[in-house]
């Protein structure tokens, strides 16, 4: 599913044009972007909590080239999935089976 | 701040920023996540424009242990939610070190010198002080025990290829009656065969062998790899002893970059050696030494366990030349373990 669809059935499940909700959908993710940003925690319920890790700068071998590199440090984004949506991949499971 | 943020503060941040109502702000993030939910359990994969990607993924069953009792379990297969945030999310809370490119790192960090770096010594001084301790914990005792019992009966066959052809002729009677006799008047004695003493007498008796003969020579060349070719057999057909190959890798090193696996068609020089198998020169013996101490440090370089085997030839040989250029390159871990190996009998 790409984020097109989602526009047009959250469109019409919101009763909004799709410019509209467009809008909304970005001013929320530049928001949880910015929070994300500052370190904190964002629990979005039915989805997971998000929250972002702080990679410390590391060696690292590159085995084509041979030769050893220091890899800067980074943050990387994190989603703790929610409870609820394991389960309802558990369900997903056994239904297959 | 690394604070937790609730889905009410959420929902207010962004009404206040959008200028929309919380009703539907409220509804907008609710209907997304279901719709993410949908998606997932329809297609797999979800795509949200500047948050990032959802991916499903079937996790396989296999089978586990129980560390505990030991007993085989089923794991059964499971689907997983996988998240991977949107490069642009990514580089944003990244711009603070966008400017870092990875470094390279040019040396490895110097690791303290194992041996004394006095020239004039003639004999090979202690490999660790005496009192030095070194703290090994009961996990890598019984590691390092284990690896020298592997690593031992190796060491001997490599070793025993290695110096036997050294004693050929008239000496070579001389030199193993010299060996059998200091072998058995320490076995009268009581004492422990120490390989250590044995090796130090058969490198001693190559050196003056070396020394007195006649030096003819093995010429060097160049060979082109085949279909098959091995360093080991590159050795054997060349110096007529396998073992020898770090000397052929010492000199070829810019071109294999895994003494393992060589590319077909390449150019392999050959070194020359000045004397012959079993009347090898100084200089010969500094080579080959140099040979070990590279295998050595390409197998440490790749992780392998196969390393310890060529420092522990490396020392062996005792040229001192070839130890000192290599002292600081050591693992004083791989050290103490060669160090644990030395007194494993080598002449039984």
């Amino acid at each position: 599913m790409n984020n097109s669809e989602i526009i047009k059935d959250l469109s019409s499940r919101l009763n909004q044009s799709q410019d509209e909700t467009k809008r909304l959908l970005s001013g929320a993710a530049d928001q949880i972007q910015k929070l994300i940003d500052e370190d904190n925690r964002i629990s979005i319920p039915n989805l997971g909590i998000l929250s972002v890790s702080f990679k410390k700068e590391r060696k690292s071998f590159n085995p084509i080239q041979k030769r050893f590199f220091m890899l800067p440090p980074k943050r990387l984004v994190k989603l703790r999935i929610a409870s609820s949506l394991k389960k309802q991949f558990e369900e997903k499971r056994y239904s297959d089976e | 701040m690394n604070e937790k943020i609730s889905y009410h503060e959420l929902v207010n941040i962004i009404a206040a920023e959008t200028g929309a109502s919380k009703e539907l702000i409220e509804q907008l993030l609710t209907e997304t996540v279901s719709l993410t939910r949908e998606g997932l359990e329809r297609d797999g994969n979800v795509h949200l424009s500047g948050f990032g990607h959802f991916k499903l993924r079937w996790n396989k069953p296999r089978v586990g242990r129980n560390p505990q009792t030991g007993e085989e379990l089923e794991i059964p297969g499971r689907y997983l939610v996988n998240f991977r945030a949107e490069a642009k999310l990514r580089d944003f809370i990244n711009r603070k070190y966008a400017h870092l490119k990875p470094r390279l790192i040019e040396e490895e960090p110097a690791q303290e010198s194992f041996i004394e770096p006095d020239p004039k010594v003639s004999v090979i001084p202690e490999i660790i002080p005496k009192k030095e301790k070194i703290i090994v914990t009961k996990e890598e005792k019984k590691s390092s025990r284990k690896w020298g019992w592997i690593l031992v009966p190796l060491i001997l066959i490599l070793l025993f290829f290695f110096f036997f052809p050294l004693n050929t002729g008239d000496d070579l009677e001389i030199s193993k009656s010299k060996v059998s006799e200091e072998t058995t008047n320490e076995s009268e004695l009581g004492k422990d065969q120490d390989a250590g003493i044995s090796e130090d007498q058969i490198s001693e008796s190559i050196e003056a062998e070396s020394e007195a003969a006649e030096v003819t020579g093995i010429p060097g060349g160049t060979h082109t790899v085949a279909s098959g070719d091995v360093l080991w057999s590159i050795s054997e057909k060349y110096y007529q002893q396998g073992n020898l190959w770090p000397n052929i890798y010492r000199v070829n090193m810019s071109n294999i970059a895994d003494p393992d696996s060589l590319t077909l068609g390449s150019k392999i020089i050959i070194p020359p050696l000045q004397g012959e198998m079993g009347n090898l020169s100084k200089a010969d013996l500094k080579d080959i030494s140099e040979g070990f101490g590279e295998a050595y440090l390409i197998y440490k370089k790749f992780g392998s366990e196969k390393a310890l085997n060529y420092l522990w030839v490396l020392i062996k040989l005792k040229v001192n030349e070839a130890i000192n250029t290599y002292s600081d390159r050591v693992d004083k871990r791989d050290l103490e373990l060669v160090r644990l190996m030395k007194g494993a009998p080598l002449i039984k």
